[in-house]
């Protein structure tokens, strides 16, 4: 993967295993772990140790989530990953609008968090906009504004492509409902749903081979959509 | 005139008619009768007025009759003179009839007047005690104590009862906008007699300047209530009849409230104890549905760690696999749990946006990517699925359990279908499996909660999972139901009422060139 190895990852979490587990993690895939046991602390490393990357667990007994990454975005934009249960949808969209780049939610596969690491890791790496985005058989050349499937040429309307465009040049990483929203169609109709489920079908049809069981664009409930990432297609 | 003047009037036009009749007859048949007929004759409307008016109407008749029987029969005639003193015998007797007579009836009718109203206010209790054993809340009986009472006894009623704090409230009034309810003083009486366990108000030891009676409702050694009504307009009589009724009824009151408290009280250990019984059940079936997998975890967890060079790299992840799915399982089993315990809560709230159907179909069967690999899974979508206003994430819940049904039920190799459809009112979704299907008789009964089936082979599973799809599915105005699906198996279908939008002006534009 093209991740830099011997990136330092900050853990912020409460709960022992979960950072043991981490620790262990982290370190076979060759990142230093940097861990944190509460908020304050977490901000406080955070600012000493400047990691590249911060895992942070929502349910923090002494600050609230969002305040963290308030706190570290006002002088950081250091990529966030929060960890956090399935009650908790308003708090990850919240945690994601207020800048965090990724979630995954507890239980998490290990592998899924990898992904999320190479993805915002590799959204910092300089040098890597090309106008050609490949993803599995899926093809977007977005000088001439042209996507395949396969070498097939897929007829997009405009909006579709904006849509398609904005989620491939994030591939990997969630986009809020809202984000999509306001990229796509502006700030205002964010909260518009129905065009996002009926871009979102539509597309999907389009360049899905099974669009009951969608392969590209992933639903992440609650929060929104993610294209998938070129290592997360088999 | 008064009604009762009016009634006097004609009272005494009457008793004067009649006694020009027998006048007028006893002078027209001349001496057909002789002088004490005459005399017996006049008795006639005496004994008339005794009995039919009153004492002062009767008194006049008899001087009234004395009069003429001695001014037309006794000689000498046309005089008021006696000759014979013997007469003043006869006039003695006459008064003495219409006296006697009047007083007579006129208590006879006291007499009547006291049974009928006696008997009204049997009436007025029974009727009162009837409506009081349907009752089975309180508030349903301060309402009926105080209209049942205020119909009885003809003025207001206020019905007073202890909070939880012991604090004695308002807690019943006739006319909620009257003297008793309103005035701030009235309630201090009733507080008086709450805490004194006495009677109060007018026609009583204490405070006889209040508007109305206070009575306790006392049971044993508990004060249960206070009823009042007001007496502030009732002369000395009146007070004390209604002060005797007003006990009555606070008797009836006391034991029709006893008797509710006891119900309530007998409910709420009822309640306790289904609830109770619930908890046992969920906690059995939590608790076995949680050691399962942890056990499988636990034994695949420390093979691993024990003996490692033992198993080929095929037989570790076998049992790495194993953790995994025990993982998924735990994890499937909690969020039952929690669904469940937010639904129940009261709390609960849909969060409900525009869902495109087919998408909580993908992100459910995404939620079995090893279970479905052994499994034909068949989707059918219909084309052009209007979006529904739906929770999202409950609806994916809710095919999750089913599908995770499906797949427990049926054996390796069978196929599952999901099919999704919709007519003007409702999209309807369907989710067919190849397992021994569910008799008719169980089709309802598997929405209830710990309910689980029979089967050949047992399964595991907490009885939750079809309750809560149940009550995701009701919570958003559908229906669910399970039947046999053709070729063998169940067939669930979900129906989910529609909100049209126009989604045709979404999709106006073209594709580019």
């Amino acid at each position: 993967m093209t991740a830099r190895s011997g990136a330092k990852i900050l853990v912020i979490d409460d709960e022992l295993e979960i950072r043991r587990l981490l620790r262990v993690a982290l370190d076979a895939h060759d990142f230093v772990a940097l861990e944190a046991e509460t908020g304050r602390e977490g901000v406080e490393k955070a600012a000493v140790e400047s990691p590249d990357l911060v895992i942070l667990d929502m349910g923090l007994p002494d600050v609230d989530g969002l305040e963290v990454i308030k706190s570290i975005r006002e002088w950081s934009r250091v990529p966030i990953i929060i960890l956090s249960v399935r009650e908790q949808e308003d708090q990850k969209v919240g945690a994601l609008d207020a800048g965090a780049s990724d979630y995954v939610t507890k239980p998490f596969g290990m592998g899924e968090l990898m992904a999320r690491i190479r993805v915002a890791l590799r959204a910092l790496a300089p040098g890597q906009d090309t106008p050609i985005i490949d993803i599995g058989d899926l093809e977007m050349d977005l000088t001439k504004r042209r996507t395949t499937m396969g070498g097939q040429e897929v007829r997009l309307t405009p909006t579709e492509y904006e849509l398609l465009k904005y989620l491939a040049t994030n591939a990997g990483k969630v986009l809020t409902r809202r984000q999509l929203l306001e990229q796509v169609w502006g700030s205002d109709f964010t909260s518009d749903v129905q065009y996002l489920r009926v871009y979102i079908g539509q597309l999907r049809k389009k360049i899905e081979p099974d669009p009951s069981r969608p392969q590209y664009i992933i639903t992440e409930p609650g929060v929104g959509y993610r294209l998938s990432a070129p290592g997360d297609l088999s | 005139m008064t009604v009762e003047q009016r009634r006097r009037l004609i009272d005494y036009m009457v008793v004067l008619a009649l006694l020009v009749v027998v006048t007028v007859v006893c002078k027209a048949t001349g001496k057909f009768f002789n002088i004490t007929d005459v005399a017996m004759l006049y008795l006639l409307p005496i004994i008339y007025a005794g009995a039919r008016t009153n004492i002062w109407v009767s008194v006049t008749t008899a001087i009234a009759g004395v009069l003429l029987f001695d001014l037309l029969f006794v000689p000498p005639l046309y005089t008021f003179t006696v000759s014979d003193a013997h007469y003043v015998v006869t006039f003695a007797i006459f008064l003495l009839v219409g006296i006697t007579t009047s007083v007579i009836s006129h208590r006879l009718k006291n007499k009547t007047k006291e049974t009928e109203a006696a008997l009204g206010q049997t009436s007025a209790m029974y009727d009162l005690s009837t409506d009081l054993t349907a009752v089975s809340h309180v508030d349903e009986f301060s309402r009926i104590i105080v209209s049942g009472v205020a119909d009885a006894v003809g003025s207001d009623a206020v019905l007073y009862q202890p909070d939880r704090k012991y604090t004695l409230t308002l807690t019943g009034a006739s006319d909620p906008q009257g003297r008793l309810a309103t005035d701030k003083n009235e309630g201090g009486v009733a507080t008086w007699v709450f805490e004194n366990g006495r009677e109060a108000g007018p026609g009583t030891d204490t405070l006889p300047g209040a508007k109305g009676i206070y009575v306790p409702l006392v049971l044993e050694d508990e004060i249960l209530g206070v009823l009042g009504i007001d007496v502030s307009e009732e002369t000395d009589d009146g007070l004390v009849k209604k002060k005797a009724l007003l006990l009555s009824f606070a008797g009836l009151a006391t034991l029709a409230l006893n008797k509710l408290l006891l119900t309530m009280a007998a409910q709420h250990v009822l309640n306790l104890e289904e609830s109770e019984r619930l908890r046992t059940a969920l906690f059995n079936s939590v608790s076995h549905e949680l050691r399962t997998p942890l056990a499988s975890m636990m034994g695949a967890a420390t093979s691993l760690q024990d003996s490692e060079e033992l198993y080929s790299p095929e037989q570790r992840a076998d049992l790495l696999k194993t953790i995994e799915e025990g993982a998924s399982r735990m994890n499937r089993v909690v969020q039952n749990l929690l669904d469940m315990t937010r639904l129940e809560s009261g709390t609960f709230k849909l969060n409900e946006d525009w869902c495109d159907v087919q998408d909580i179909i993908g992100v459910a069967v995404a939620d079995f990517p090893e279970e479905l690999q052994s499994r034909r899974l068949d989707i059918d979508v219909q084309q052009d699925l209007p979006l529904i206003k739906a929770d999202f994430e409950l609806l994916v819940q809710v095919l999750v359990n089913i599908l995770d049904n499906a797949i427990k039920y049926s054996s390796q190799g069978t196929d599952i279908q999901i099919t999704a459809s919709c007519d003007e009112a409702a999209v309807l979704l369907g989710v067919g499996d190849r397992g021994p299907g569910i008799l008719r008789q169980d089709r309802e009964r598997v929405f209830e909660k710990f309910y689980r089936l029979r089967t050949a082979h047992p399964v595991s599973g907490t009885g939750l999972g079809l309750s809560i799809c149940m009550a995701i599915v009701e919570a958003h105005g559908g229906s669910i139901s399970v039947d046999d699906r053709p070729g063998g198996g169940s067939m669930f279908t979900i129906s989910l009422p529609v909100e049209r939008l126009d989604t045709a002006g979404l999709m106006s534009e073209s594709e580019m060139p």
